[in-house]
C-alpha cells in the first residue's frame, strides 16, 4: 500500500514512546542559610538531609498548638538555625556530637502533634526531626515483640502488626505521633486502662547520647524508668523494642449514657472493679456529644455525660452483658459505639468549629476526679467558657483529664485571652490535686508539682547522660527565652502560679478586665476577615497525619509539600511573610492523590485549598510545569509509591468507586 | 507506461466527536496515581495536559474494551459502561459496529482492527449466513500470491459479444460494443441518498475523478463548477418517462443509466441509434422476475443491468422479498444456464453496509457493486431517523468538498485493502475471476440443511 502522509493512524503510544522514568528528582536546591547549616554541610555527614531555607525552618517553629505569635515571638526564639531530617542512627551520632562540640541546642521532633511545646525551640538550635526514621525493623510473631525505629508512627506499625494477627497494646490518641515521640512525652492513652503506661510494653530502647553514644536501655535498668516522659532531655531513641498483643476475635466497644457525670464515674468505677475487664475506658462529657452531633449534621447521639469502653473476648463481653443486667443501665446502640470508638483517635476534629481549640491535659487520682471536674466547670463557668472533658481512666488509680474548649484562633486577642483561660483552668486543677502530664514550654509554670523522685531520677539522668546541656535544654528544669530570661521567668513556677491563684481568686474582676481588654483590641483592630484558604488553615487540626501518607514527601522529605506544611505556607503569606520561589515551587509538587483529604481527621477539603494558594503563589512567582512533571513522572517510578499506592495511601479507606464521595460516616 | 492503481490515503480527521463505543467513568476516589496511563496501551488514559498531577478525562474512543484499566486500577475507581450514544446509532444491518467502522476506515483509511479476535456473527440473515472461503491463509505459499500488489482488482463495464467474427483477410467483423474499465469493482451512486449539499457532491465528484470510478447521479444534480471537469467520471441517471430523443449528454460521459419503464425496448433503440459510443444501462427495483428481466435486457443487447435493493439489501418490488444474496444468486444461475453471463455486466446497489458485502456480492454474481448509504456514512452521518441538514447533529451542510473527497477516498482504499486480502486469501489473482464463483462461499442455510435435514425434528424437509 502506498502511504501519502507519514501520519496515517494513530500511534498506540499517542506522540512518541513513553519516556522511561527519569532515574533521580531532586527540587531546586535552596541556598543554605545560616552558620550552623553550613557547618553541617560541609561535614558531609551520610543520611542526613539539612533544611535550612526560612520556609522550611518556620514549619519547626511550632508544634500542634496555635499560640498567639507576639507572645511566642517576643520571649522565644522559637525559629531553629536550621533542621536536620536524619536517616541513620550514625548521623544522629554525629550531628549530636557537632551539635555539643559547639554548644549548641538539640531539639527532637517526632511529628510534632503534641501541643505543650517540647518540640518547638526556645533558643533556636538545631530541630532533629526524627520522621524520615520510620522504618519498622522486625515484627516477632512467636515472642510478640516489634522493633521500630522513633520516628515510626504508630498507625503504621498497627497495620503492619495487623498482617500478622497481631496490634498494639497501648496507642496515643493521635495515631500519627511517633513511637519516640509518645514515649518521651506522655505514655498513657488507648487501653492504658488494661495494659497499663507504654513503660510496661517497652522492652528495649536505643538511645543516642549526646556524646553520640549509643546505649540501649532495658526494662531492668536504672535509667529506664526516667526516658519515659524526659521530653527529650536525655538523648534521641533512635530505635524501640516493643510488646505487642494478639489480635482478639472478639473486641466490641460499648456506649453507657447517664445524666450527669458523678453516675458516670461511679458506674466506671463499679466496671473497673467488676469482672468484667474491660481493655479500656473513657468518659466523654456531654459537650463532646454536643459537638459530634453538629458535626454529623443531625441529633444522632445522645447529649449526656457517657462511658465508652471496649471489651475484648468472649468470656469478657458476656461478663459485660451480666455486669450491665446487674446495674439496670441500658447501652447505646452497637453502631453508636462503634462510631465513638473510632473517634478516639480523632479527639482534634472539633478543632474546627472554633476555629480553633485550646485545653490542658493533666493526670488526676480517681477520687479526686468529681471534685478536679465541678471546680473545673465552675472556673468556666465564670470565665465563660464552654469545656469539653475525657477521662482516659488508667490501671494505677489514676484518670488521664483532657479538658478542651473551642476557640477562635484567627482573633490574637482573643486566643490570648483564651490561651490565659486554660492557664488559669491547668492552675486550678493542680490545685485541687492533679499533676501536669507533659510539660514542654507552656506547661512550665505547673513543673513543680510532678513527683519529686521522679524529677530528681530525671535531673540525674541528665546529668550522666548529657552533661554538656545539649539536649533540648533550656526547658524542662529551667526556661530559657529572650528577654535575658525574662520569658523564663514569667512562666517560672514561683512566679506565674501564685499570679494565676490571684487570678482565679478575683476571677469576677479577671473575666471583667478581660473583656475590656479583648473590647478595646476589638474596636482597634477591627475583626479581621479570614479568606477560605485561612480558615481552612485555621481548621487544620496540625496533627500531621497527612505527613506519613503523603508521597511527595517521600519523595522529596520537605514538609512543604505536606498539607500541614501547604497550609502553613499559607499562614505564613498572610502575615505577610515573603515566600521565595524555591518555597514555592515545592508547593506545586503534589501528586492530587488525595491522601491527605482522606486521612484528614478534620475533613478538610484541602485539594481545593491546595488549587487556591497555587493560584496566588503562580501569580507571583510563575509556575515550573517542567519539574513538575518531572517529579511526577519520577514519583511514578518509585517502587516505594507502588506500595503505597497498592495498601492504600490511607489504610481503612473505602476503597472502591461506589460514589466515592466523603467517608464521612 | 502502465501505472499502478493505488489509492492514495491520508488521516481525514473527524469534524464531529466520536461516538466512543464504551464510556469509562473515574470515580471520585481517584488518586491520581497513573496506573491506568501505564495498564492501558491505547492511550486512552493519560495526563492532564494542563497538569500533570492529574489525569486527564478518559479518551473514550480509543477503548478497546480490554478492562486491564479497571483491573489494575489499585482504587478501584475505574468502571465502564457500553456508550448509550453509540448503542442507539443506526438500525438493522447497519449496526453500531459498521456505522463506527466505516468512520474509522473513511478517518483513517485502515483496515479496521477489532480487539481480542472475532467473535462472531456466524449466522444470520443476509451476508451475516454467508462465509467466505480463506483457506490459502493456511497455505500461503502455493500460488505465491502473498504480494498483494499482484492482485487485479478491476472490473469491466459493459457487454462482451458471445463470439468474435472474422473476415478471410483476418479481419475482425464483429463490431465492440463500448466498454468502460475500472480499477476497483465499486461504483458510487448518490441517487437515492438524501441531505446531500453541493459540497458533497461536489466532493464525491472529485474523489470519483481521483480514485477512477463512476458517478451515478440525477443529471444536473452535479454543481456547474465540477461537471465541466468530471464528466468522464459522471453516469447521468435519467428517470423513467424521460424522452430518450431529448437527451443530450454531458460532453465526456462514457456511460448513461435510464430507469426501466414498459417502454424500455424504444427507449433502448432510441438511446443506441443517437449515441452508439456510450455504454446504456438500465437500472430497476430487485423483486419477483428480476432474473427473466435480466434475460430480456440480455436479448436486447444492453450493457447494464443496475439492480436496486433497499437499505437492508432486501429486494424492492412484489412478492416476496429475497436478499441480495439469493436474488443475485438467481440471477446468476439464469443467465449461466443461458450461456449469456458475460454478454450484460450487472451492478448491485443496497445494502452494501461493510467492506466484506462486497466480495460476498461479487461471489453472488454481481460484477460490481454500488456504494450509496456508506458514502454518506464516510462523512460521519449519524443515520438518524429523521433526517434534516437543518438540525444535522454533524453538521453535514458545513462539510468542505475536500474533506468529503478524502473521506471517500479513505473509505474506497480500506474496503479495496480487504478485498485483496480476501481475494489473496483465497488465492486469486482478479476480482474478475471471484463473480459468482460460489464454491468460494459456505452458506449458513445450506451447511444447517447439510448436516440436519436427515434428522427427524430437524431443519429443512427431513
Amino acid at each position: 500500500m502506498h502511504v501519502d502522509d507519514k501520519g496515517v493512524g494513530r500511534a498506540i503510544f499517542p506522540g512518541t514512546a513513553p519516556s522511561p522514568a527519569p532515574e533521580v528528582f531532586s527540587a531546586k536546591q535552596e541556598p543554605l542559610e545560616g552558620r550552623i547549616a553550613c557547618e553541617l554541610a560541609a561535614m558531609g555527614i551520610k543520611d542526613l538531609r539539612i533544611a535550612s531555607a526560612w520556609g522550611e525552618r518556620m514549619l519547626f517553629s511550632r508544634d500542634q498548638a496555635e499560640i498567639p505569635r507576639f507572645l511566642k515571638e517576643i520571649m522565644f526564639r522559637s525559629m531553629p538555625e536550621v533542621v536536620v531530617q536524619p536517616r541513620s542512627v550514625d548521623a544522629v551520632a554525629a550531628v549530636l556530637r557537632f551539635a555539643a562540640l559547639r554548644g549548641v541546642v538539640v531539639i527532637p521532633r517526632g511529628s510534632g502533634s503534641s501541643p505543650f511545646g517540647g518540640s518547638v525551640p526556645v533558643k533556636g538550635g538545631i530541630v532533629m526531626d526524627l520522621s524520615d526514621m520510620d522504618r519498622i525493623l522486625e515484627i516477632d510473631s512467636s515472642k510478640k515483640v516489634a522493633r521500630v525505629e522513633g520516628g515510626a508512627r504508630w498507625a503504621d506499625l498497627d497495620h503492619e502488626l495487623e498482617k500478622h494477627g497481631l496490634m498494639l497494646n497501648t496507642s496515643p490518641s493521635s495515631k500519627f505521633s511517633t513511637v519516640a515521640g509518645w514515649i518521651a512525652t506522655g505514655g498513657m492513652g488507648l487501653n492504658s486502662f488494661s495494659r497499663g503506661h507504654i513503660s510496661a510494653s517497652v522492652r528495649e530502647i536505643e538511645l543516642v547520647t549526646s556524646a553520640g553514644e549509643v546505649a540501649r536501655v532495658q526494662g531492668s535498668d536504672k535509667l529506664f524508668p526516667s526516658l519515659f516522659g524526659s521530653e527529650g532531655q536525655l538523648g534521641i531513641i533512635t530505635s524501640v523494642a516493643l510488646a505487642v498483643a494478639e489480635k482478639p476475635k472478639v473486641s466490641k466497644p460499648h456506649l453507657v449514657c447517664f445524666s450527669d457525670f458523678r453516675s458516670a464515674f461511679s458506674f466506671a468505677y463499679a466496671l473497673a472493679n467488676s469482672e468484667v475487664r474491660p481493655t479500656h475506658i473513657v468518659y466523654e462529657s456531654r459537650a463532646k456529644f454536643a459537638l459530634i452531633n453538629r458535626m454529623l449534621g443531625t441529633e444522632r447521639l445522645r447529649t449526656d455525660d457517657a462511658i465508652l469502653l471496649n471489651v475484648e473476648g468472649e468470656a469478657s463481653e458476656a461478663a459485660f452483658q451480666g455486669f450491665m443486667k446487674s446495674t439496670g443501665v441500658e447501652e447505646e446502640k452497637e453502631y453508636l459505639a462503634r462510631y465513638m470508638w473510632n473517634e478516639r483517635y480523632f479527639p482534634m476534629k472539633v478543632r474546627k468549629f472554633g476555629p480553633g481549640m485550646l485545653g490542658s491535659e493533666v493526670v488526676v487520682p480517681l477520687p479526686k476526679l468529681a471534685e478536679v471536674i465541678s471546680g473545673a466547670n465552675g472556673l468556666c463557668a465564670k470565665l465563660g467558657i464552654d469545656p469539653l472533658f475525657e477521662v482516659h481512666f488508667l490501671n494505677d488509680g489514676n484518670g488521664l483529664l483532657l479538658c478542651y474548649y473551642v476557640t477562635d484562633q484567627g482573633n490574637t486577642i482573643r486566643l490570648t485571652m483564651a490561651a490565659l483561660k486554660s492557664m488559669l483552668l491547668t492552675s486550678l486543677m493542680l490545685d485541687l490535686g492533679a499533676s501536669p502530664y507533659s510539660i514542654g514550654i507552656w506547661n512550665h509554670a505547673f513543673s513543680g508539682s510532678e513527683d519529686k523522685q521522679r524529677v530528681a531520677n530525671l535531673r540525674q539522668a541528665k546529668a550522666t547522660l548529657d552533661p554538656n546541656g545539649v539536649m533540648n535544654s533550656g526547658k524542662y528544669f529551667a526556661l530559657s527565652g529572650r528577654l535575658w530570661g525574662a520569658a523564663g521567668l514569667m512562666f517560672s513556677p514561683k512566679l506565674m502560679r501564685p499570679a494565676l491563684k490571684t487570678l482565679r481568686v478575683f476571677s469576677p474582676l479577671t473575666v471583667r478586665l478581660m473583656n475590656m481588654v479583648y473590647g478595646i483590641a476589638e474596636r482597634r483592630l477591627r475583626p479581621k476577615t479570614r479568606t477560605e484558604l485561612l480558615r481552612i488553615a485555621d481548621e487544620c487540626a496540625m496533627c500531621g497525619a497527612c505527613i506519613g501518607v503523603c508521597p511527595a514527601y517521600l519523595v522529596v522529605g520537605d514538609e512543604r509539600v505536606t498539607a500541614r506544611g501547604k497550609l502553613l505556607t499559607a499562614k505564613a503569606m498572610a502575615r505577610g511573610s515573603k515566600i521565595t520561589k524555591e518555597h514555592a515551587d515545592r508547593t506545586f509538587l503534589c501528586m492530587r492523590c488525595k491522601a491527605c483529604e482522606q486521612i484528614c481527621q478534620s475533613k478538610l477539603h484541602l485539594i481545593d485549598a491546595f488549587d487556591v494558594l497555587e493560584k496566588e503563589l503562580e501569580r507571583m512567582h510563575g509556575r515550573d510545569a517542567q519539574e513538575i512533571e518531572r517529579f511526577v513522572k519520577y514519583a511514578e517510578g518509585l517502587p516505594e509509591y507502588d506500595r503505597l499506592i497498592e495498601r492504600g495511601l490511607v489504610i481503612g479507606a473505602p476503597k472502591h468507586g461506589m460514589g466515592g464521595g466523603d467517608a464521612d460516616v | 507506461m502502465f501505472e499502478r492503481f493505488h489509492v492514495p490515503i491520508k488521516v481525514i480527521a473527524n469534524r464531529a466527536g466520536p461516538v466512543p463505543k464504551f464510556v469509562i467513568v473515574r470515580a471520585d476516589n481517584c488518586v491520581n496515581c497513573g496506573k491506568c496511563e501505564k495498564a492501558c496501551i491505547y492511550g486512552v488514559h493519560v495526563r492532564s495536559e494542563l497538569d500533570s498531577r492529574k489525569m486527564a478525562d478518559p479518551i473514550n474512543n480509543l477503548c478497546k474494551n480490554c478492562f486491564r484499566c479497571i483491573h489494575d486500577c489499585p482504587q478501584w475507581s475505574l468502571s465502564m459502561a457500553p456508550g448509550a450514544e453509540y448503542k442507539a446509532l443506526g438500525k438493522g444491518v447497519w449496526s453500531p459496529l459498521r456505522i463506527s467502522t466505516i468512520w474509522g476506515e473513511a478517518e483513517t483509511g485502515k483496515i479496521p482492527v477489532f480487539g481480542a479476535g472475532y467473535r462472531g456473527i456466524f449466522a444470520g440473515s443476509g451476508y451475516d449466513g454467508m462465509w467466505t472461503d480463506m483457506s490459502e491463509i493456511v497455505r500461503p505459499t502455493r500460488d505465491g500470491i502473498h504480494g498483494r500488489e499482484y492482485i487485479s482488482t478491476s472490473a469491466d463495464v459493459g457487454r462482451k459479444p458471445p463470439v468474435l467474427e472474422f473476415d478471410g483477410s483476418g479481419k475482425m467483423r464483429t463490431e465492440m460494443p463500448p466498454l468502460v474499465e475500472l480499477p476497483v469493482p465499486m461504483v458510487m451512486d448518490v441517487t437515492r441518498l438524501r441531505a446531500m449539499t453541493e459540497a458533497t457532491i461536489q466532493g464525491y465528484a472529485q474523489a470519483a475523478k481521483r480514485l477512477d470510478m463512476l458517478l451515478f447521479a440525477a443529471t444536473g444534480s452535479l454543481p456547474a463548477s465540477a461537471s465541466a471537469e468530471l464528466t468522464s467520471h459522471f453516469v447521468p441517471v435519467y428517470p423513467s418517462g424521460t424522452d430518450v430523443a431529448r437527451i443530450e449528454l454531458p460532453q465526456g460521459a462514457r456511460m448513461a443509466e435510464l430507469s426501466f419503464a414498459p417502454s424500455w425496448k424504444d427507449d433502448a433503440k432510441a438511446f443506441r441509434a443517437r449515441f452508439p459510443e456510450t455504454v446504456l444501462s438500465f437500472r430497476f427495483d430487485a423483486g419477483k422476475g428480476v432474473e427473466q428481466r435480466v434475460l430480456d435486457l440480455v436479448r436486447a443487447k444492453i450493457d447494464v443491468a443496475h439492480i436496486l435493493y433497499d437499505e437492508e439489501g432486501m429486494e424492492l418490488d412484489r412478492g416476496e422479498l429475497r436478499h441480495s444474496k439469493e436474488s443475485l444468486r438467481a440471477v446468476h444461475k439464469a443467465m449461466v444456464s443461458k450461456s449469456v453471463r458475460d454478454q450484460i455486466t450487472v451492478i448491485a446497489g443496497g445494502g452494501i453496509a461493510a467492506a466484506e458485502h462486497v466480495p460476498k456480492s461479487i461471489i453472488c454474481g454481481a460484477d460490481l457493486v454500488a456504494l450509496e448509504k456508506a458514502l454518506l456514512i464516510a462523512l460521519e452521518c449519524r443515520d438518524c431517523i429523521t433526517c434534516e441538514l437543518a438540525s444535522c447533529p454533524v453538521n453535514l451542510s458545513s462539510a468542505s468538498a475536500e474533506w468529503v473527497e478524502g473521506r471517500i477516498s479513505n473509505l474506497v482504499g480500506a474496503w479495496r485493502d480487504q478485498l485483496l486480502e480476501v481475494l489473496g486469501a483465497m488465492g486469486l489473482r482478479e476480482v474478475r475471476r471471484l463473480r459468482g464463483e460460489l464454491g468460494r462461499a459456505i452458506f449458513y442455510e445450506e451447511v444447517e440443511r447439510d448436516a440436519f435435514s436427515d434428522i427427524e425434528g430437524g431443519v429443512g424437509d427431513g
